[in-house]
C-alpha cells in the first residue's frame, strides 16, 4: 500500500461537515435513499431558477409573451366589434385606446409580440427541418434547406400578410 | 500563464454531511490540462477520497459530465485555460440526486431509457440467410445525428423542466426514440409514440432549448422533440378524422 497517494489536507480548505458561508446547497429534508442505507441528496430547484442563465430568462420571457399575444387578440376583437357597432362605439374605442395607460400597455405588448415573433421564427428551422425532395432534379436534391432560408421565408410571409392587411385597411 | 488554478469542488459524504459543501484545491495550470486532469491531480496528490466518474478522457464514454461554472459539460473536454484566472466551480450534474461528491444517481435515466424502446423494432425479423438490412447513405443521414448520443445526461442537467418535474422522460430518451423512428429498418414508431404521447412524455417539453446547447455531440434533442410533437399531433388528428382510428 506504499504507493497509494496520501491525502494532503493541508492544501485544501473546508472542513468535513461544515458548510462555508454562501453555499448554494441548503440542507433540507428531501434526502432520498437510493439503495439500502445510503442517503443521497436531492437538490431542490430554486423558485428563481430562470434568472440563473440568460437563456432561461429569454425562455421565460418568450413564454410570457403569449399573454400579450392574447391581449392583442382581445384588443383586435374589441376593435372589430366596435367598428361593427357603428361610429359612436368606434369613437368610444378610439378614446379608450388613447388612454395613456392603454398606450403604455400596448407598447409593452408590442415589444413582447416582437420578441415572440423573432424567437419563434428563429426556432422554426430546428423544429421543422426541411429537405429538398429527391424528385427535384439537380445536385441539391436530398439536401437540407439552410436555416436562413426557412427564417427568411417566414419573414417574407410576414411582410406579405402585413402588406395585405394594410391594403385592406387603408384602401 | 499562472502556475496554478483553484478548483472549487462540491463534496458530499452521505451519512456525514447534511448537505453538499465546497472544498477548494489548487491544481497546476497546464495548457493541455482539462478539468478532469485537475480532478485526477486532486485525487492522486491532494485528497484520495474525492469521488467522481470518468473513463475514456476523449468525449465518447459520457461518464465525466459535471457542472463547471454553472454549465453542464464533459470535464474531459473543458480546458483549464478557458477558465482563467479561476476559480473553477466544479459541481455534480444538476437535477439528479447526489450520491457522493461529484457522483450522481443516474438510476432514473436508466429506468426511463428502455421505455422508449431504443433499439430496432421489427414486426417480423428476416431470416439471417437473407442478409443485412441495407440502407442508402440518404437513409443513414436521416437518423445519424441522433445516433451520436453518448448518454452523458448533460441535457438532463440543462433541462429546467426535468429539474421541476422529475417524471419528465427527458431530452436524451426522446432524441433516442427519434433515432430509431427515423431509421428505415425500424417499425416501432407506433409503439414509441404510445410510450411518449402522455403528459410526462413529449408534451412536458416547453422548448427551452438548453438541452441542445449543452449537448457535446450536436444531437439537438430540442429539435428532435419538436419534430416528434408535430408527428404526435398529426397522428392524434388522424385518429380523430379517420374512421376506426389511424
Amino acid at each position: 500500500m506504499a504507493d497509494v497517494a496520501r491525502p494532503d489536507r493541508s492544501k485544501a480548505s473546508g472542513v468535513a461537515g461544515v458548510r462555508p458561508e454562501g453555499s448554494r446547497w441548503a440542507p433540507h429534508d428531501s434526502q432520498v435513499e437510493i439503495s439500502a442505507g445510503v442517503p443521497a441528496y436531492r437538490p431542490r430547484v430554486s423558485l428563481l431558477w430562470w434568472v440563473r442563465k440568460p437563456a432561461y430568462l429569454l425562455f421565460v420571457l418568450r413564454e410570457l409573451s403569449s399573454l400579450f399575444v392574447a391581449w392583442f387578440v382581445v384588443v383586435t376583437l374589441f376593435f372589430t366589434w366596435s367598428v361593427g357597432r357603428g361610429e359612436e362605439q368606434y369613437e368610444r374605442f378610439l378614446d379608450l385606446a388613447a388612454n395613456p395607460l392603454i398606450v403604455v400597455v400596448n407598447l409593452v405588448a408590442l415589444a413582447f409580440l416582437l420578441l415572440h415573433t423573432v424567437t419563434w421564427f428563429n426556432l422554426t428551422p430546428q423544429a421543422m427541418p426541411l429537405r429538398i425532395p429527391r424528385a427535384v432534379p439537380g445536385g441539391l436534391r436530398g439536401r437540407s434547406v439552410p436555416a436562413v432560408a426557412v427564417v427568411a421565408a417566414q419573414w417574407a410571409g410576414f411582410v406579405f400578410v402585413s402588406a395585405f392587411v394594410m391594403w385592406l385597411v387603408v384602401r | 500563464m499562472a502556475d496554478s488554478i483553484t478548483l472549487q469542488v462540491t463534496r458530499y459524504e452521505p451519512g456525514v454531511d447534511e448537505a453538499p459543501r465546497e472544498q477548494s484545491f489548487d491544481v497546476p495550470m497546464r495548457s493541455e490540462w482539462v478539468v478532469l486532469d485537475g480532478l485526477n491531480y486532486v485525487k492522486d496528490k491532494l485528497d484520495g477520497s474525492l469521488s467522481y466518474r470518468w473513463s475514456c478522457r476523449m468525449g465518447i464514454c459520457g461518464s465525466c459530465g459535471m457542472v463547471v461554472n454553472g454549465e453542464p459539460v464533459l470535464t474531459c473536454s473543458s480546458f483549464l485555460v478557458d477558465y482563467t484566472p479561476g476559480p473553477i466551480r466544479v459541481e455534480p450534474l444538476a437535477n439528479f440526486p447526489i450520491v457522493r461528491d461529484l457522483i450522481v444517481d443516474i438510476g432514473d435515466f436508466m429506468a426511463k431509457l428502455p421505455r422508449v424502446s431504443p433499439w430496432l423494432v421489427r414486426d417480423d425479423e428476416r431470416p439471417v440467410e437473407d442478409g443485412e438490412y441495407l440502407q442508402t447513405p440518404e437513409e443513414l443521414d436521416e437518423y445519424k445525428q441522433f445516433s451520436m448520443c453518448i448518454n452523458c445526461m448533460l441535457c438532463y442537467s440543462a433541462c429546467p423542466v426535468y429539474g421541476l418535474d422529475p417524471d419528465f422522460v427527458g431530452p436524451a430518451a426522446i432524441a433516442l426514440a427519434q433515432r430509431y423512428n427515423f431509421d428505415s429498418r425500424d417499425e416501432g414508431a407506433a409503439q414509441r409514440l404510445e410510450a411518449l404521447i402522455h403528459p410526462d412524455g413529449l408534451w412536458a417539453c416547453t422548448y427551452v432549448g438548453e438541452c441542445t446547447t449543452a449537448c457535446p455531440k450536436d444531437v439537438d434533442p430540442a429539435g428532435a422533440i419538436q419534430r416528434y410533437k408535430l408527428t404526435a399531433a398529426l397522428e392524434s388528428l388522424k385518429s380523430y378524422i379517420l374512421p376506426g382510428g389511424a
